[in-house]
């Protein structure tokens, strides 16, 4: 426990933080919208607020059409609602593609693998993207 | 679509009577969490499993409050110990605990007076805005609140605090 003066110069040029984003931001969203999990519940037409206290806790996954309704009520993108699922995904397929393009170094020339490639390559070449949380 | 800086996630706590205000923000922009922690009896205990609780969901980077040794603080004993206290679940989870004076709050937001702070909190970030409470007269207690927006303030002022570090530990290279 330090005041915030001896914390700063204690700390070197490397200590800067980079968070894993949340699991869910779905808290965060609904009580900027000024909404009570009762009246989500009602707007996601469940009958009660326990599922939307678990989704927002991580105990729960929401199904696709939860998640649909979850970008109409908040008209945010679903990667953002679900910020730390998407970077894990998203670092799991990009290693998948690096794998699989590794895999096709071997045969060149033929269309089809071409295409391919070019389709892998554009998935990497997103790899610098990440979720832009709003401000 | 750009790749936004995560700014550290900082866990902001004000002890007061009743329990605990707390904000947690991901930028000075954006509060993901916030509310008061009301806390009736075996005070430090709750307390101390609230913060643990706080501290596993939200990982934050940092845990700010004030600093109590400041000359400038009248805090009871309760709330002393209680503040020292939560650095311990903190620093087992390898957490930094960042101490804040009201002088570098006050010279954060310009202003004289928790009040003038609060309001300026409430100006900028909307979440907050309905929660500020009324302008408090002598003869009324603190309302537990305020509590919310010193735990923003302390927050906000760590994040003041860590920019002016690094424009003055790393100042921009001119051409």
């Amino acid at each position: 426990m330090q005041t915030i003066t001896h914390l700063l110069w204690s700390w070197s040029i490397n200590t800067t933080f980079m968070s894993q984003p949340l699991h869910n931001y779905l808290r965060m969203f609904r009580r900027s919208a000024g909404l009570t999990q009762k009246e989500l519940a009602y707007l996601l037409g469940i009958h009660s607020a326990s599922p939307v206290s678990r989704y927002e806790r991580s105990l729960r996954e929401p199904s696709l059409h939860t998640l649909l309704a979850f970008e109409l009520i908040f008209r945010t993108p679903a990667r953002r609602l679900f910020a730390g699922v998407y970077e894990d995904l998203n670092h799991r397929t990009l290693g998948r593609t690096k794998r699989l393009l590794a895999r096709m170094e071997k045969g060149r020339g033929n269309a089809h693998l071409d295409r391919k490639r070019e389709t892998l390559e554009a998935i990497l070449s997103d790899e610098g993207d990440t979720l832009d949380l709003p401000t | 679509m750009t790749r936004p800086a995560y700014t550290d996630r900082v866990l902001a706590l004000d002890p007061i009577s009743r329990g605990l205000g707390i904000v947690i923000f991901e930028s000075p922009s954006l509060p993901i969490e916030w509310g008061i922690k009301e806390v009736r009896d075996r005070k430090e205990e709750h307390c101390l499993a609230l913060v643990a609780d706080l501290l596993d969901r939200f990982q934050p980077d940092i845990v700010v409050m004030e600093d109590m040794e400041a000359l400038t603080c009248r805090r009871c004993e309760r709330v002393r110990s209680l503040v020292h206290a939560i650095s311990t679940p903190a620093a087992s989870r390898h957490v930094p605990t960042a101490l804040i004076t009201r002088d570098q709050v006050n010279a954060t937001f310009g202003v004289s007076t928790k009040h003038q702070v609060a309001t300026l909190i409430a100006s900028r970030l909307p979440e907050l805005a309905s929660l500020l409470p009324p302008f408090r007269k002598p003869w009324m207690s603190e309302d537990p609140r305020m509590s919310l927006f010193d735990a923003a303030a302390f927050a906000l002022a760590y994040y003041h605090a860590k920019e002016q570090w690094i424009k003055l530990k790393f100042p921009p290279i001119e051409a």
